[in-house]
């Protein structure tokens, strides 16, 4: 029960972030390079938050305005495995050791797996 | 009588410096709502509708971890915990908790008091992490991915999520707080 006012003061946070991001500025910021591509779309899935069916979307969107696969990829699986905005629940709840490791463990991760997934469709296919 | 003196002075600053913590980050939530009221009043309301939105998604789920919470309390006893998802379970443990973290439903909100509970109960580190990493993977979910960016995609990256929530897990029983992997 004591970690409620943070449960809720998370969700306030993620209202913020859904009402201020928009999609068009954030495909702005991707270059076309792959690993870049796939950092950029870590960062945003990271901040973002939500049902994961918006960020297939939201990537599906990305997609349609030529952003890579890799970028997509990124983002797609920080938005499920990182959560910066709930990560002060994750504090309370795990501690600050134990949820800072995971989510850069978890970060680093998708940027190599965003990397890794369009080649190894491309060998599989 | 020192030495009980100072125990409870310790444990009277723990809780002070528990309370900090979790008054600090809503009071910083709400002066960074009053600072967006003050500049633009349309999109501090919106904020807050789009708030309000979550917290009805949310709601069910975590009245469901609270009740979850209540049996966990009145009959799962450490000794089970230890037995299933302690930290000398290896395989048969991740096995467990990589089911788990596929099939748990809801907002991870809902999950966090939960896993503080098992925790306590003795639930190793490279269990949580492997179990957060896991509700990656949402099966409801897989032909919603598929029918968005095809089957091989889908596939291909449940299969490296499993993986790399397996590498997460590990890396956290190494580098966390108990350190020890299981």
């Amino acid at each position: 029960m004591g970690m409620l006012p943070v449960l809720l003061s998370v969700i306030l946070l993620v209202g913020l972030f859904q009402t201020f991001v928009s999609e068009a500025w954030m495909s702005s910021l991707f270059t076309g390079r792959p690993l870049s591509d796939a950092f950029v779309g870590a960062v945003f899935g990271s901040v973002l938050a939500g049902n994961p069916v918006n960020s297939y979307v939201i990537g599906k969107g990305l997609l349609e305005v030529s952003v890579r696969l890799a970028g997509v990829t990124g983002f797609i699986l920080t938005w499920v495995t990182v959560g910066m905005v709930q990560l002060p629940a994750e504090v309370a709840a795990l501690g600050l050791r134990f949820a800072v490791i995971r989510a850069a463990i978890a970060f680093a991760l998708s940027i190599a797996t965003a990397c890794v997934t369009p080649w190894l469709i491309g060998v599989l296919l | 009588m020192k030495d009980e003196d100072s125990k409870s002075e310790g444990g009277r600053d723990t809780g002070r410096r528990r309370l900090v913590r979790l008054i600090v980050f809503p009071l910083v939530v709400t002066l960074i709502y009053g600072l967006v009221a003050l500049t633009s009043p349309e999109q501090a309301l919106a904020a807050l509708k789009a708030s309000g939105r979550v917290l009805l998604q949310v709601a069910p789920a975590l009245a469901l971890a609270f009740g979850v919470m209540v049996l966990l309390n009145l009959l799962v006893t450490p000794g089970h915990v230890e037995r299933f998802l302690g930290r000398g379970t290896k395989a048969k443990g991740a096995f467990l908790s990589t089911v788990a973290g596929i099939l748990s439903m809801g907002s991870i909100y809902a999950w966090y008091p939960l896993l503080k509970a098992l925790r306590e109960k003795g639930v190793s580190d490279f269990h949580l992490a492997n179990f957060l990493g896991c509700r990656a993977v949402k099966i409801p979910l897989l032909p919603v991915m598929a029918a968005y960016f095809g089957w091989a995609f889908t596939v291909v990256l449940s299969a490296l999520m499993i993986l790399g929530a397996l590498a997460t897990g590990l890396a956290v029983s190494i580098f966390g707080t108990h350190g020890s992997k299981g």
